[in-house]
């Protein structure tokens, strides 16, 4: 159910298996619950746009 | 629900919330999170502190549809990026949250920085929250400066603070360290939560995961 993942002081733990959706800052994507009755794969959802100022 | 001030470690507890305005699984995820730190039964000790993550730094400050940007983003069709809205919009709907499917997307550098000065008042939460509805309400004047005078002072803000971090970059390396730090425990993305620096919740989860958190932390700082 958790990871080490940090140089906290106790190590802080990440729960990560429920996690059910999140937005990535590397793609401007928010990740979608996958799965429909058409057998769709995960699918994005937007966050920001990203074109430059 | 307390916004954070001085405590006293031994009895509270802090869940630090690393978010961005636009973030649909942040709006929804802070939404479950009230709900869970409201059925705790330490609720009036939960310290929860906004931290501000922008998931793109580099986004137009143009405002646009949020569809127009999800179909040149990913290269989907108009009818494909409504859909994922609409699957978005159900998972809203089931909170109860307002959810408009055109709503605007923009580059919320500012409103992040707002926060932070929001938090110098204890109202950095309540700030991102109306932020959000105007957001997700679909309200295109969101980012502009007067919804964001108003929004503040609607919290007591004093109007000429927010209008001083609007004319300046006050605030903008309190929001670069916030993010740098959310990379730093190991976040990939937001939502991002922390409680009492010992548990970390990537992503969204449900009502009840984050109360069984909110009480696994309890008992690993106050037990």
């Amino acid at each position: 159910m958790a990871d080490a993942a940090t140089t906290t002081d106790p190590p802080l733990y990440l729960i990560t298996a429920e996690a059910e959706g999140y937005c990535d800052p590397e793609t401007g994507a928010c990740a979608l619950p996958g799965g429909t009755d058409q057998g769709e794969a995960d699918q994005v959802a937007p966050a920001t746009p990203t074109t430059d100022r | 629900m307390a916004t954070r001030t001085a405590t006293e470690p031994s009895t509270r507890l802090v869940v630090d919330v690393w978010a961005d305005v636009l973030c649909p699984w942040c709006y929804i995820g802070e939404h479950r999170l009230e709900a869970a730190i409201a059925q705790s039964p330490h609720a009036d000790r939960i310290d929860v502190s906004v931290r501000t993550f922008e998931i793109n730094p580099h986004a137009s400050s143009a405002v646009v549809p949020t569809l127009e940007f999800l179909t040149a983003k990913h290269g989907v069709s108009a009818a494909q990026g409504r859909a994922m809205e609409q699957r978005m919009a159900g998972l809203a709907a089931a909170e109860g949250l307002p959810f408009a499917i055109d709503r605007p997307a923009g580059n919320t550098g500012d409103m992040l920085r707002l926060i932070h000065l929001g938090a110098e008042h204890g109202r950095a939460w309540e700030y991102l929250r109306a932020m959000q509805a105007e957001v997700f309400r679909g309200d295109y004047r969101a980012f502009g400066h007067a919804t964001l005078i108003r929004l503040g002072e609607e919290l007591g803000i004093p109007s000429g603070e927010i209008r001083d971090v609007l004319g300046s970059d006050r605030y903008a390396a309190a929001v670069r360290a916030d993010h740098a730090e959310a990379l730093e425990l190991g976040a990939r993305g937001v939502p991002f939560t922390v409680l009492g620096k010992r548990l970390g919740i990537p992503g969204a989860v449900s009502t009840g995961e984050y109360a069984a958190a909110i009480e696994q932390a309890w008992e690993q700082v106050n037990g």
